[in-house]
């Protein structure tokens, strides 16, 4: 080989190399998100801030979608195996449950609470950067995003006891996310402290009515305290909360919420139990956004989001579980609710149209976390725990004559002891409010479910009461202690 | 590359004249005396002159050597002068001079890997220069017949590369682990690179099921010339940052000889499953069964399908292995032309292949069709290039095969014996079991599972040639592929359970990418010192657009695209994108091809990590002694011996796109709005993951070229391994992107070829051994990581140990289960979970209590079983005799053990299902003494817990192929105008050694090491009978 080019092609080859490397050294590689958000560009507008607490609200719908009961309802004596199939029902029902079993970790309602915490600290931010033109806005936000880990905070207290408090967004070294169970009185003071903030900030009421509902508004924070407060046995605090509900004489006095009617002299639902599928009862369950509740979170079929409620309750053949004669024996025969409740003796069909029911695009319940008849029934338990029996029989009375069944006369609650007047509520919510997730925690809160669960499936431990904790959650985090019973 | 080869032989030819020169010439001056001159010129086989052959008279010390043109000239003393030719690397040859006064010689090439030009990063160099651990398969070592891939051709082949395939499903992924374990994270496919163009290596993941297709399965193993595998970093550290998983370059073919060469060949396969797993039949199930609902509730069970044995729909016993599973047909044709032209300024080589593979699993299919084409042309004496295209394009119609209980293998294991796959009395068949139950033949039938995928892969190339030995070369490249995964769940299937249950999804993923790279090369040689520069620059960008639509509401059966929905329920839209910016330089120098050494470094800038860690060196060192060229060395047993060492830094990039700023993403609408929710946690400290490697390792080449052998010992340590790991769900995440503690591979590959016998019967062979050694030596804090129920990384244990309970048999009586007996007498009896928890009783698992405390809980697990092999390999043979010709090749691993979670998954399934044939010895009433537990609907004790009652003995010696070909005879071909031709009959996995009891010992749970060796039931491997014709124009 010989050299082969002119001193000009030289000359031109080295200016087209010095041309290309010159380019390549100052070709960029920065290369951002370009369907998602990145940290460095999040946080930079109110709407941000807003579409987070919809993903709170997302999250919270992943991880109550079900699970609201199993761990409200299933534990209790409303229940009954339908089907001998699935472990997790198994397990929930005969009192088995261990470090394997499903719904044993907390991981939902942290995605929950990892949202709030960057909703609070972020907006608080932006705020203080001038971020936010309207107050109005801001408190919704925020007032939301408390109001969310208080109410995530209070499902895990209940269901673990002890459980690692985390107020603040996850940053730093990967062992510091390691951190230990957090003593219940802490969690509750955290739970107690967010509810007053979300109180202070958040409106009665949002101009679209199905926000009205499906947020969380004062009305479902004032709800959450009620619960809340009679959890922890605060008698006068549950009293003053649910007081914003409805006044001493039994008048609700929040124009927001009333109870849903359902009583109609004029149709025999018993005869022609279809036709209850129009009342305003079966509707709250079955369409949600009612004048009686105070907090659903919603599901929608257009938005890709169903419920797995009648994978649970229902179907015929497939239900995990079916009414149990204990709570089918609660009922008066005349009770409406039996209709609105079940199908076919003991199938939960609650939340189901009894007449045509699309199982496809129907199955998009939203699911009811409070109420009114839950707040009236809660205040009466109160009343009652004060010493005012017949105040409380006038909210008991309430609930009982929408479901078509006798009013309790003064003659009979005033023969009751205190702890019989305290059954008689309790028979009453299960009543009222089977199914609903409500009746196991009533069980705890009341100091029944040993007493009431032990002859049906043998709970005798009070440590028994609270769950199990995931072997995955403690393989992750073995500064996780696991709950005495299962240990 | 076959440009390459004139330029180093040039420069070869050189070296040897100057040696020549120095040694030969004070000589000469005695010898040329007297006597008649003979003349000539020597040429190799290709017909290339070749300078500097040696040429002796016989029994004397007078000599010559060729000039640069070959010729030659000798005074030789009278005619019975016989002249010996010689030259490195060329037979020797004898010739009486007789009258003769021109003799011209051709020179045959020893049939040795000394003159093989082997493909490195950015170039080629002969193998005798090489100064790093490289190994390469053949043309001929690749598997041709229809349902061959790249993945199993290099399986075995290539000493210390354990490749396990994810499945024998077509174009199934496959597990590369190179030397070790070298990094834990999800995707550590190892980089690779057709034509000097890296090419997009993730596997396809099916997003209905998380099956995994090989990327290499985009390209037709027939046109394949040469793979080369980098091991060290000697070699490997050229391409820096995406290394440290080892690199593969693959070359295509190019054209060759002058006259257009017309090849075509055709394979037949009928495929059929290798073996089946033992279930139980209808009557064993319906007693199983009834046991296990009895020993959960007490009660018998009143299920229909249960109780009424003479039940019309359920009276007849069926393994639905039968019914799902068949023996298919698969062909393959391949045609190619290649050739050039009359000056040799052009040459081409272009391809097409289809081949059907039809899966053994009825109702699917898998159509694919190839094209290639490659031309090199010189444009003029210092502009020469290159144009290079790969197309593929599939369409495979299928099921769900990944790994979980949803995957058709699992599902044709646990449908109960007694469902009847058609109506008895209407002979229709049947959607729904009792109602519910997807039917596994009606699911074959009318669900559309369907993957199309086009992919095109293009390089244009531009040499310059500036100056002798000085080339600027450009290149080009881009890598396409289009993936659309369709999926219908039909109304045939629906139950009332699950909402929205028929639905259509549409799935396209578009990937992108543009590579283009410069370079500047410039060799000398003087002196005897050869020296070869590169610098060069390279860009890469890629993009991947992933669109997920799913939609409901379709009123019939016909139009099942989701063009036909009423609602759009879901949809998802991910765009992704990621540079990386590199240069690199190499330094290779020689004397005489003696004293060998090699210095590169490259720095790579990724767009995926923080601002202050983007940017990364990788540098290597290597050198090489070859010690047979040294006189007082100089020995005739040993051909050619040669030592190597190196060190150097590879890097691991693999991650996701934006892994370090975190990210926020669309979570669908909540009230008609968009929601938002933050799912990827920012890591701003986000490193490259690097492994330091050194190797020595010797090639050795004794009995005249007719033996190879190559050693080498490494030793890999691999720090800050860069993996999406696991936190707590307390924060609300599910990982963080982190640089996660270290881990060592040590090891010894080896690999040895040579002709055993070469006479009328002729026997090669190839033996390839590769043993390793793995350990992690850190993790953060110290502390045990395991994100799965069934491997954990333990600091000073290998990568992905099993962790679960040790098994200790099962307890035959209540009365057996003794924890201890206190002072009263009273025995006390070992619990589950806590000191109040259960009581063993007989048919219970009797487990390890490891820390004595009477309870068996979380504290008794322990490592039960090592994924890992202890070493592995292949043994490659060939007998030809006359037109016949023999291949076997057997691959091997040794010493590691499977997780059978198939087994625990059937018998431990939590719905209604059948099991294995293992419950036929279950424990059934007090006394019984065996190794399977009583049978509990829910399992309360736990016997179905991890433990090592599942590991097994995962050893296997493959009979991978054995093929048996004929050359057709040469004058019966030249009659009907073809050249040459062959016939073959082969077995494909014909047996399989080993004594694990599953579908087959090569399991592989995709690409993670924290989940090797476990079996979740993959689409089972298969055993072909393959005929091949192959003939050439």
């Amino acid at each position: 080989m010989k050299t082969l080019l002119s001193i000009k092609h030289i000359r031109l080859i080295g200016m087209v190399m010095a041309v290309l490397l010159t380019a390549a050294a100052c070709k960029k590689i920065d290369s951002g998100p370009i369907t998602s958000y990145s940290s460095d560009n999040y946080w930079q507008t109110p709407a941000q801030a807003s579409a987070a607490l919809n993903g709170a609200y997302k999250a919270l719908q992943s991880t109550l979608n079900t699970e609201f009961i199993y761990y409200g309802e299933a534990r209790s004596d409303n229940l009954v195996l339908a089907l001998q199939n699935n472990n997790a029902s198994i397990s929930v029902i005969n009192n088995t449950l261990n470090v394997n079993s499903n719904f044993t970790d907390w991981g939902g309602f942290y995605q929950v609470i990892k949202q709030a915490n960057l909703i609070i600290s972020n907006v608080q931010l932006m705020k203080a950067n001038g971020l936010y033109t309207s107050t109005t806005e801001y408190n919704r936000v925020l007032g939301q995003a408390y109001g969310l880990r208080a109410l995530c905070y209070f499902w895990l207290v209940r269901i673990w006891g002890n459980v690692p408090l985390i107020t603040q967004p996850i940053t730093g070294d990967i062992i510091s996310f390691q951190t230990p169970r957090t003593d219940t009185v802490k969690v509750y003071n955290q739970i107690s402290t967010d509810l007053i903030l979300a109180g202070n900030l958040l409106p009665s009421s949002y101009t679209d009515v199905m926000q009205n509902r499906a947020m969380l508004t004062k009305g479902a924070i004032d709800a959450i305290q009620t619960d809340y407060y009679m959890h922890r046995n605060n008698m006068d605090s549950a009293l003053i909360t649910s007081a914003r509900f409805v006044n001493s004489s039994g008048a609700i006095v929040n124009s927001n919420y009333r109870l849903t009617t359902l009583y109609d002299p004029s149709i025999n639902y018993f005869a022609s139990p279809a036709l209850i599928d129009n009342s305003e009862y079966a509707q709250m369950f079955q369409t949600g956004y009612s004048a009686e509740s105070i907090f659903e979170i919603a599901f929608s079929y257009n938005e890709g989001a169903t419920s797995g409620i009648y994978g649970i309750y229902g179907s015929a053949g497939n239900a995990q579980f079916n009414a149990s004669n204990n709570i089918l024996a609660k009922f008066d025969p005349n009770d409406i609710r039996t209709v609105a409740d079940l199908k076919s003796l003991n199938q939960v069909f609650k939340f189901f149209p009894k007449g045509t029911f699309n199982t496809v695009t129907g199955n998009d319940k939203n699911v009811i976390l409070y109420r009114l008849a839950d707040i009236l029934l809660l205040r009466a338990e109160a009343l009652n725990a004060k010493g005012q029996v017949a105040n409380a029989f006038t909210l008991v009375n309430q609930v009982r004559a929408r479901a078509g069944v006798p009013a309790i006369a003064a003659s009979q609650y005033n023969a009751f002891s205190r702890v019989q007047a305290e059954d008689f509520i309790l028979d009453e919510r299960a009543r009222e409010l089977c199914f609903e997730g409500k009746r196991w925690f009533d069980l705890v809160r009341t100091g029944r479910a040993i007493p009431i669960m032990k002859p049906i499936n043998g709970l005798s431990d009070p440590a028994n009461i609270l769950w199990p904790i995931s072997l995955n959650v403690i393989n992750q985090n073995p500064l996780i202690e696991q709950n005495s019973y299962y240990k | 590359m076959v440009h390459f080869y004139p330029k180093w032989r040039c420069c070869f030819f050189l070296l040897i004249l100057y040696t020549l020169f120095l040694t030969i010439v004070p000589r000469t001056a005695y010898a040329q005396t007297g006597g008649i001159t003979v003349s000539g010129t020597v040429k190799d086989g290709d017909g290339n002159t070749l300078p500097g052959v040696t040429i002796k008279i016989q029994n004397t010390q007078t000599g010559t050597v060729t000039d640069a043109l070959g010729n030659y000239k000798i005074k030789i003393p009278n005619a019975k002068a016989v002249l010996v030719f010689s030259f490195i690397g060329y037979s020797t040859q004898l010739r009486p001079t007789g009258n003769q006064t021109v003799i011209n010689v051709t020179l045959k090439e020893i049939d040795s890997k000394l003159n093989e030009v082997v493909v490195v990063g950015y170039g080629s160099q002969k193998r005798r220069d090489v100064t790093g651990a490289i190994a390469s398969i053949k043309s001929d070592q690749m598997d041709t017949f229809a349902g061959g891939s790249l993945n199993t051709s290099l399986q075995g082949k290539i000493a210390g590369l354990q490749i396990t395939t994810d499945s024998g499903e077509p174009g199934a992924g496959a597990n590369f682990t190179l030397r070790g374990v070298s990094s834990v994270n999800g995707n550590s496919s190892p980089l690779i690179i057709i034509d000097g163009l890296p090419v997009n290596n993730d596997s396809f993941t099916s997003a209905q099921d998380g099956a995994t297709f090989s990327p290499l399965n985009d390209l037709n193993p027939s046109d394949i010339e040469s793979i080369e595998v980098l091991k060290d970093a000697a070699t490997a550290s050229i391409y820096g940052a995406r290394a440290s998983n080892g690199v593969i370059l693959i070359t295509t073919k190019s054209g060759k000889g002058q006259r257009p060469q017309i090849s075509f060949s055709q394979n037949a396969s009928s495929v059929g499953l290798y073996r089946k797993i033992g279930i139980l039949n209808g009557p064993e199930w319906r007693s199983a069964y009834t046991e296990a609902i009895y020993n959960s509730t007490g009660a018998l069970t009143t299920k229909v399908s249960v109780i009424d044995s003479l039940h019309p729909y359920y009276r007849d016993s069926y393994d639905w292995q039968d019914v799902m599973y068949r023996r298919s047909l698969q062909y393959k044709t391949d045609v190619s032309v290649r050739g050039s032209s009359k000056d040799n300024a052009m040459d081409y080589y272009v391809s097409a292949g289809f081949r059907n593979l039809a899966p053994i699993i009825i109702e699917t299919n898998y159509k694919q069709a190839y094209a290639s084409a490659r031309t090199n042309y010189k444009i003029s004496s210092f502009l020469r290039g290159s144009t290079n295209f790969n197309l593929s394009n599939y369409t495979y119609n299928r099921l769900n095969t990944g790994n979980s209980t949803s995957s058709v293998m699992f599902t044709y294991l646990v449908t109960m014996p007694v469902y009847s796959p058609y109506d008895p009395i209407t002979g229709q068949i049947i959607n729904l079991f009792d109602g519910s139950k997807p039917s596994p033949l009606a699911q074959a039938i009318y669900s559309t599972n369907k993957i199309e995928r086009s992919r095109l892969l293009g390089q244009q190339e531009f040499v310059l040639t500036l100056a002798k030995g000085l080339d600027i070369r450009s290149t080009l490249g881009v890598d396409y592929s289009n993936t659309n995964t369709y999926y219908f769940s039909p109304p045939q299937l629906s139950t009332a359970t699950s909402p929205k249950s028929v639905f259509s999804i549409y799935n396209p993923i578009i990937n992108n990418s543009l590579v283009n790279e410069n370079t500047i090369t410039y060799q000398k040689s003087f002196n005897n010192h050869n020296i070869n520069v590169l610098f060069g620059e390279s860009y890469q960008f890629n993009k991947t657009n992933n669109l997920n639509l799913r939609g409901s509401g379709f009123i019939d059966n016909v139009i099942t695209t989701i063009g036909g929905a009423a609602n759009i329920d879901l949809f998802t839209q991910s765009i992704t994108q990621s540079v990386l910016q590199s240069f690199f330089s190499r330094v290779n120098y020689n004397y005489k091809s003696k004293y060998l050494f090699s210095a590169l470094l490259r720095r790579d800038g990724s767009s995926r990590f923080g601002a202050d860690n983007r940017y990364a060196y990788f540098p290597s060192v290597s050198g090489g002694w070859r010690f047979t060229e040294e006189k007082f060395l100089n020995t005739n047993k040993i051909l050619d011996g040669k030592l190597r060492a190196s060190y150097g830094i590879t890097g691991n990039q693999n991650i996701g796109d934006y892994a370090s700023t975190g990210s926020y993403s669309n979570a669908g609408k909540y009230l008609g709005a968009v929601s938002v929710i933050s799912d990827g946690l920012p890591n701003p400290n986000l490193k490259w993951e690097t492994t330091r490697q050194f190797d020595i390792g010797t090639d050795l080449t004794f009995f005249s070229g007719r033996f190879n052998l190559s050693v080498d010992y490494y030793v890999k340590n691999t720090n800050d391994l860069l993996f999406n790991v696991q936190i707590p769900s307390q924060t609300g995440y599910s990982t963080i992107p982190y640089n996660f503690g270290g881990l060592s591979n040590k090891g010894v590959d080896i690999q040895l070829d040579g002709m055993l016998i070469n006479k009328k019967v002729k026997w090669s062979s190839v033996v390839t051994f590769g043993l390793n050694r793995n350990k992690i030596t850190s993790l953060p804090d110290g502390q045990d990581y395991r994100p799965t129920a069934l491997s954990l990384a333990r600091v000073g244990y290998p990568v992905g140990v099993f962790y679960g309970y040790r098994s200790l048999g099962v307890y035959a009586h209540d009365a057996d289960n003794v924890y201890k007996t206190d002072a009263n007498g009273t025995v006390i009896p070992f619990r589950k979970g806590s000191a109040t928890g259960a009581v063993y009783k007989g048919g219970d698992e009797i487990y390890q209590d490891v820390n004595g405390d009477g309870i068996i809980n979380d504290k008794d697990l322990q490592i039960i079983g090592n994924p890992t092999p202890q070493f592995f390999g292949g043994f490659q043979n060939t007998v030809s005799y006359k037109s016949f010709s023999l291949a076997v090749f057997v691959n091997y691993v040794i010493g590691n053990k499977i997780f059978n979670n198939l087994t625990r998954s059937i018998d431990g399934y939590q719905f209604d299902g059948n099991y294995t044939i293992d419950q036929v010895r279950r424990w059934k009433k007090q006394g019984d003494i065996t190794d399977v537990p009583r049978l509990v609907k829910g399992d309360p004790m736990e016997n179905y817990a991890p433990s090592s009652r599942f590991v097994e003995d995962g050893s296997f010696i493959r009979v991978q192929n054995l093929t048996l070909t004929y050359r057709l005879p040469g004058k019966l071909l030249s009659r009907v105008g073809i050249r040459n031709g062959n016939v073959g009959l082969g077995v494909n996995n014909l047996a399989v050694f080993g004594r694990y009891t599953g579908y087959d010992p090569e399991v592989s749970a995709g690409n993670n090491p924290l989940g090797f060796g476990i079996d979740n039931a993959s689409f089972p491997k298969s055993r072909s009978y393959n005929l091949s014709l192959n003939i050439s124009f």
